[in-house]
């Protein structure tokens, strides 16, 4: 045969968050090899992971949709049948205009929205217009976070970022609470596997804590398997042996670098100086107490000098006080090896014997110099994600795991626990993508990007009230006026340092700088009822609750006096019947939307249970999208390796009648003659300046947008014919932004003061409604909670059942490429349930048994049994989230068991404190039939 | 003359099985058909437990079992290594699909075969057999990718160097658990490797002496 066009078109992939940088090739207009692309840093430099290379088998799948269509079977539920209507996107777009229109108007809080986790990159840009309306409600995470939590929270607010791992290129003493770094989908996924493969063969050290010995524990040099849901008693009694035992203490980091010496009073709270309130010190050289910004710290050299006392008694303005870290240290004294011992199974030996090899790897105290910096050099991490903070403790565990690497200082620094990439000064030819954390309220640590940007829409930098140094050197988007209509600084300007203390004697106001501004989680709002759907008003910690799909969530908006209810759900892909929690709950939630929206690759649970109308997707091969690559501190390549910036770009045209959720929304807008505040959205994205914005009712085509925002980003050279060629830009890190700690004067909690307030307040609001919260975990101090699932005091529900990723799969989305359920069914475990080979004698069980799990609610999902040495006895774990039904999933269907299913989905089984569900399940284990 | 060579370091492999699908890619394999396994086992008693992970493929052995019982000559051994099938020779006997101590070669029969069973074939199925015909009939396996290596070396490239002359189940490994080069060059990786972490065969005991070795865990 003939070859008439043999080409490779650089893009990034689409098969998980970690959108690694890709090469197509296409022959004939045919797409027919995907490869890594070896030319950068996002991804496995060349390699790439399975699901990556069945991308192919997402594009020609003949399952996937072509035209809109339209339910006729009015009734909606897990198995019904929809009856579907092929209708043209006219009539579909003009019914969809007309409501989403009307919501719009009415109340934009009306509108639920849910995009897929797999890409939200893609959609920060695509739904900016509705945030900019006004729609708060959306459900992340895939139509349903049940993990992310608490993990979310403590990074955002110790690292300045979305998550933490170690930094693999430097690290010797490496330890997962239940994390799948470098053997799975997810934040980086390529770039931990090429890293931590690197750290494995040159000999450092994983531990790995984990009920299985697969994927993350099968890569350990030492696999420490222990009961689901205990990691947060471990790492504290491993903070009580670093603190209490071997005083392996890093008091230059507590020192300056966090709240250990902040002078707290009998009530719990800090001691604030009368006139300033600033937070106080006791400065050992001075004799006396000082405001905690007394000094200027503006790097390592100057921490060194820092002197304020972490441990005494202080009478201050008459009040008797200590530095939090004098509290904590007492505190830790009660979590002893024999009690984590007692609690998670883990020998007390082992964890005491950890405890004294991560303290002597974290080699305390010592530096290396990287391109002429000295930084603290501590090789020693210890990271957590979903296995360990998926529970009704999360919070708490995510805050323990945090304490570990700030007892030794290894936060953001060469070594240690880093988290992706929080600084950034600027592409250096045009400047732009300057963000940083800064030092913020009672001065922990701020920051005006926490991406990605869609998960937490219209938050701004909030003016600080003690101090304004983050805002000097960036672009502000608006003229602020003073109170008598003076104009302090013009829109498009720089701030300056007088601007910036201008702007910080405004009272309370919201200031917009830059495009990435979404603002972390500091500073805490005040609980109040402000009509939010998911609590998070109550809840200041409360980071991606469930109650969008909650069993208790009608009874939960009465409390509240929701004052409406959802009319209208816009689904960009998202299973969310199937993956999230207990397909009845769930359901029951959807149900009561009465217009469902679904953007969609196939017919899935979602669509064919639930959608009123469904749109054909393009698929990201079919796909310019400039917005992709916005994920800096979500899962850009960390450490220093370099900043690269890739851009989606088409490998074929879109097949049949397929349209890109990006131009459906541009359509929309349009057709509710809202083309005007869309074009502004536009611009407030990209941060266009008065010179290059779009103009009111400016029309423009994907690509034409697309090169004028690289070139205006990154400069002239650099539109979309350079995109065409190399499909990314690219910028070397820099050790002020890879190792950031030392280089930026702000602090981070070892002691959580602000759990003191928030309870009080918090207490008076629920008592008031008669919403029930545990409060036990509103505490100043980090603590050790049990959950539901180990307090229930069941021989019969004898088993603790997690999920855990698979690196074949992502969410629900992969069981439908062949050659990715080729793959799983190649492999033991995969689509089995799998449990320990003991303990499965014991019950009279075989491998190939089928067996049903039920919960004590009844709960069950049934599946195939694969017996494992590799497995803690009083575990059972499904892998993924397979067990499709859909009709529009062939390939998909009837393989694998659904986990979630399992699970509980209200307040009662949640974190009280960032709402995290409850993700292990107490279940019994029935023989249904011989294998 | 190159003798190619494999050496793959289990220590990074992760069991990921992107090398068996790119392997499919490149060769446009058809359903249920693989030149390149991954097997997934355990080690050991609980909690002392290791998970194991093999990435296996025909072993271009220098003393084939397979190329010593084919009858009509089809199967043959490379001055350079690469045990290579003529599939105008083989006539499907099958006799090296037993004769092969590693299971690795396997008979093409099923020409039918959908990935979307019943849906008809995918553009990129109908464009694959034209790229990459395969012969039904004959007994098919790993290559070694000899298209590529040899095509790379007409352009001056170096396999195990240079992505284009490189097998695709190395290049698409994101751990970088697989090299490929000369074994017979003191001086390359391989065999760097295979002297320095001592890396050893698959099974020895056949007596085939593969072309390719481990790193141990």
């Amino acid at each position: 045969m003939k070859v008439e066009e043999d080409v490779k078109i650089p893009t990034a992939c689409g098969r998980c968050y970690a959108s690694c940088g890709i090469k197509v090739r296409r022959v004939n207009g045919v797409a027919v090899q995907i490869e890594g692309n070896p030319d950068t840093d996002m991804g496995a430099r060349g390699g790439l992971c399975a699901k990556g290379i069945a991308g192919l088998q997402v594009l020609y799948d003949p399952n996937r949709l072509n035209v809109p269509l339209r339910r006729t079977n009015p009734e909606k539920g897990l198995y019904a049948d929809p009856k579907w209507k092929e209708i043209s996107w006219d009539e579909a777009l003009t019914e969809i205009a007309e409501k989403l229109g009307k919501i719009l108007k009415e109340d934009p809080r009306k509108l639920l929205i849910q995009i897929t986790t797999i890409r939200p990159l893609y959609c920060s840009f695509v739904i900016k217009p509705l945030f900019d309306f006004g729609v708060t409600n959306i459900w992340v995470g895939g139509g349903g976070l049940h993990c992310g939590s608490g993990a979310h929270a403590i990074a955002g607010m110790v690292n300045s970022s979305w998550s933490i791992v170690p930094d693999f290129q430097n690290c010797n003493y490496i330890i997962y609470f239940g994390a799948s770094k470098g053997t799975a989908a997810g934040h980086s996924s390529m770039v931990s596997t090429r890293l931590a493969a690197e750290a494995r063969d040159r000999g450092a050290k994983f531990v790995i804590f984990d009920p299985l010995c697969n994927y993350a524990g099968g890569k350990a040099t030492e696999w420490v398997p222990l009961i689901p849901g205990t990691d947060g008693i471990i790492a504290l009694t491993m903070c009580n042996i670093l603190v209490n035992e071997l005083g392996v203490v890093d008091w230059v980091f507590l020192k300056s670098k966090t709240n250990a010496p902040y002078l707290v009073k009998e009530d719990g709270r800090y001691v604030r100086d009368p006139e300033t309130k600033r937070c106080l010190v006791w400065d050992m050289d001075e004799g006396r107490a000082v405001p905690h910004d007394y000094k200027d710290i503006p790097n390592y050299r100057a921490a060194c000098a820092v002197n304020y006392a972490l441990e005494g008694e202080y009478r201050v303005n008459g009040v008797t006080c200590r530095p939090s870290f004098q509290l904590l240290k007492e505190h830790l004294k009660q979590y002893t090896p024999e009690k984590a011992s007692q609690v998670s199974t883990v020998p007390a030996e082992t964890i005491r014997r950890i405890a004294n090899e991560f303290a002597t790897e974290a080699k305390v105290g010592s530096t290396v110099v990287i391109d002429g910096h000295e930084v603290p050099f501590r090789p020693a991490s210890a990271v957590l994600f979903r296995g360990g903070e998926g529970h009704e403790n999360s919070f708490h565990t995510c805050f323990a795991v945090s304490l570990l690497s700030s007892i030794v200082g290894s936060h953001d620094v060469c070594g240690g626990t880093l988290g992706w990439p929080a600084r950034s000064l600027g592409f250096p030819e045009t400047g732009k993508f300057t963000f940083s954390p800064y030092k913020g309220v009672d001065g922990f640590l701020q920051t005006d990007y926490f991406g990605p940007a869609v998960l937490h829409p219209g938050k701004r930098v909030n003016e600080m009230k003690n101090t304004w140094d983050g805002l000097v050197g960036r672009v502000i988007r608006e003229t602020v006026h003073d109170e008598n209509g003076k104009v302090i600084v013009e829109s498009g300007s720089t701030i300056t340092r007088d601007i910036a203390y201008a702007l910080a004697r405004l009272p309370e106001r919201m200031i917009k700088v830059e495009p990435f501004v979404t603002g972390g989680p500091w500073p805490l709002k005040e609980p109040e009822i402000r009509g939010n759907a998911q609590l998070k008003d109550i809840y200041p910690l409360g980071f991606d609750p469930g109650v969008f799909g909650a069993s208790d969530q009608e009874e939960i908006w009465q409390k509240v006096n929701l004052p409406y209810r959802f009319e209208m759900l816009l689904s960009w892909g998202c299973n969310t019947p199937m993956s999230v929690a207990s397909f009845d709950a769930v359901a029951n939630s959807i149900k009561r939307i009465p217009f469902v929206v679904v953007s969609e690759l196939f017919n899935t649970e979602l669509t064919e249970g639930f959608a009123d109308i469904v749109l054909p997707d393009t698929c990201y091969l079919e796909l310019m999208s400039f917005s992709e690559g916005r994920g800096q501190n979500f899962n850009y390549p960390y450490g220093m390796d370099d900043w690269c910036y890739h851009v989606v770009q088409p490998v074929v045209p879109p097949k049949e009648q397929r349209r890109s959720f990006l131009e459906v929304m541009c359509d929309l807008l349009d057709r509710m003659n809202y083309r005007d505040r869309r074009n502004k959205s536009i611009n407030d994205f990209v941060n266009f300046d008065e010179k290059h914005r779009l103009r009111e009712d400016e029309e423009f085509t994907i690509d034409g947008l697309t090169d004028r925002v690289l070139k205006y980003w990154f400069g002239e050279t650099h539109g979309l014919d350079y995109i065409k060629e190399h499909g990314f830009v690219r910028w070397k890190k820099k050790v002020e932004e890879a190792y950031w700690r030392y280089f930026v004067d702000c602090r981070i909690p070892v002691y959580l003061e602000f759990m003191v307030d928030i309870k009080e307040k918090m207490q008076k609001i629920t008592e008031r409604i008669g919403l029930s919260v545990d409060y036990t975990q509103y505490t100043p101090l980090v603590l050790w909670s049990p959950c539901s699932i180990h307090l229930l005091d069941s021989k019969e529900f004898d088993l603790y059942c997690f999920s855990y990723r698979d690196v074949l799969h992502t969410g629900s989305s992969t069981m439908e490429q062949p050659w990715l359920d080729e793959a799983s069914a190649m492999n033991p475990y995969t689509y089995n349930i799998c449990m320990h080979v003991e303990t499965g004698k014991k019950k009279g069980l075989n491998d190939g048994d089928l067996i049903k799990l039920e919960t004590p609610t009844g709960r069950s999902v049934t599946g195939t049994l694969k017996l494992m040495e590799g497995h803690h006895p009083q575990a059972i774990s499904i892998a993924a989230c397979s067990g499709h039904w859909a009709k529009g999933l062939p390939i998909a269907r009837g393989k694998g068991t659904n986990f979630d299913n399992l699970l509980e989905i209200d307040l009662k089984h949640s974190d009280p404190v960032s709402l995290n569900l409850e993700t292990a399940a107490r279940v019994k284990v029935i023989k249904l039939q011989k294998g | 003359m190159a003798r190619w060579g494999m050496v793959i370091n289990l220590n990074k492999c992760i069991g990921c099985y992107t090398c068996m699908l790119a392997c499919k890619q490149e060769h446009y394999l058809p359903p249920n058909m693989f030149w390149a396994r991954v097997l997934v086992g355990e080690l050991g008693k609980y909690p002392a437990v290791r998970k194991q992970e093999y990435p296996v493929l025909c072993n271009h052995c220098k003393d084939a079992a397979c190329v010593s019982v084919c009858p009509t000559g089809a199967t043959t051994k490379r001055e350079d290594g690469i045990v290579m099938i003529d599939y105008d020779k083989c006539v499907g006997c099958r006799y090296c699909v037993m004769a092969c101590p590693y299971q690795q070669r396997t008979f093409y029969g099923d020409d039918k075969k959908e990935y979307f069973p019943g849906q008809g074939f995918t553009e990129w199925e109908v464009l694959g057999r034209k790229l990459y015909p395969l012969e039904k009939g004959t007994v098919v396996k790993c290559t070694f990718c000899v298209e590529r290596v040899d095509e790379g070396q007409k352009k001056g490239l170096k396999p195990g160097m240079d992505r284009e002359a490189t097998p695709a189940c190395v290049i698409a490994c994101p751990a970088k658990a697989r090299y490929f080069g000369d074994l017979d060059d003191p001086a390359s990786e391989v065999s760097r490797l295979v002297s320095e972490r001592k890396a050893s065969q698959l099974s020895p005991e056949f007596n085939t002496n593969p072309s390719i070795y481990y790193i141990a865990r």
